[in-house]
């Protein structure tokens, strides 16, 4: 295993979810234990980007492949007039369309040695589980807090 | 401070924040993250900040702390400080008083935070006093990395005027 695994697949992801995000004008994105968080941050419709893993998994003949669990966590501040209610489950539709049906591309991302911004092969929606990619309403979280989130939860493989 | 048609209460909050400046007077420094950006190929950070310098804010001790937001709260009508036993009370939780008058023009929020000895200190609760004569925060001292501060200096060294002349020959 390459150590600078970890590290590439977390920038390619926060990246690639970046620049999805960023479709989206009203929504402020950020990543979890990443971006320091901001006043505007908790005032805003917001995206939050969240990855575990990768799950190193080893088979016969020297075979390794990865998993991922990517929770984008979408914010929604709840606006009695000029406000759409479907708008949180639009945006889910586009985060839970890119994991399906875009390319989710690991780079050797950095400025490292071994960090040449070249692909190292891409992630791919994982067919043992069930239910990979999938959107969790939570409605309006707390009776006095007024924003309603969303999330969109996918578990990945990576073949190399 | 705004009027409230109460000079003898403006006074007495007034007093009471002195007091306690004056017994439990430290210098801390406020700080707000002003912009902050990731670039997520490389994981650099960049962040800027705006801080001040308070010269004397009131820092009780935990011990004491919770006595002497009780009174005040009492006396600023601040009820959501008068039980702060349900707020979570425990190690490394400080009180900060701080005079609005050292604070000019300073809306705290709870993104803000303060650093004291050295210590930061994230804000768990922050309410401004009755009649905008101050505001009173309850800290909590983060572990970790020491945090980054804004350093200070003033200039003491004076300059010497040196005369030089040159000699322009036509």
């Amino acid at each position: 295993m390459n150590t600078n695994l970890p590290r590439w697949m977390f920038s390619s992801m926060a990246k690639h979810f970046s620049d999805v995000a960023a479709t989206i004008p009203e929504l402020t994105y950020y990543v979890e234990g990443i971006d320091e968080p901001e006043s505007e941050n908790f005032q805003n419709d917001s995206v939050l980007f969240k990855m575990d893993g990768p799950i190193a998994h080893q088979g016969s003949g020297d075979v390794e492949w990865y998993t991922v669990e990517i929770m984008i966590l979408l914010t929604d501040i709840i606006q009695l007039t000029n406000d759409n209610a479907y708008d949180i489950y639009t945006w889910a539709g586009v985060f839970q369309g890119s994991m399906l049906n875009d390319a989710l591309g690991i780079y050797r991302f950095g400025d490292g040695v071994e960090d040449d911004d070249s692909l190292i092969c891409c992630l791919a929606p994982d067919p043992s589980v069930r239910n990979n990619v999938r959107v969790v309403s939570y409605g309006q979280i707390d009776k006095d807090l007024r924003i309603k989130q969303v999330s969109i939860n996918g578990r990945f493989v990576l073949h190399c | 401070m705004a009027n409230n048609g109460n000079p003898t209460l403006n006074k007495l909050v007034r007093q009471t924040i002195y007091d306690l400046k004056k017994r439990y007077g430290a210098k801390i420094t406020v700080y707000r993250l002003s912009s902050a950006a990731t670039d997520y190929e490389t994981g650099v950070k960049t962040a800027t900040k705006v801080s001040l310098d308070v010269q004397k804010a009131a820092v009780l001790p935990s011990s004491e702390a919770r006595r002497f937001l009780t009174s005040i709260a009492f006396i600023s009508a601040s009820k959501s400080f008068v039980s702060p036993g349900m707020q979570g009370w425990d190690q490394n939780v400080r009180g900060f008083i701080l005079d609005a008058r050292d604070v000019p023009g300073w809306e705290f929020e709870p993104e803000d935070w303060l650093v004291y000895r050295d210590d930061r200190y994230e804000i768990v609760t922050v309410e401004r006093l009755e009649f905008d004569t101050g505001w009173m925060i309850i800290g909590k001292q983060t572990k970790g990395s020491v945090p980054e501060q804004d350093i200070r200096v003033n200039v003491v060294d004076t300059l010497d005027l040196q005369d030089s002349e040159s000699e322009t020959v036509e």
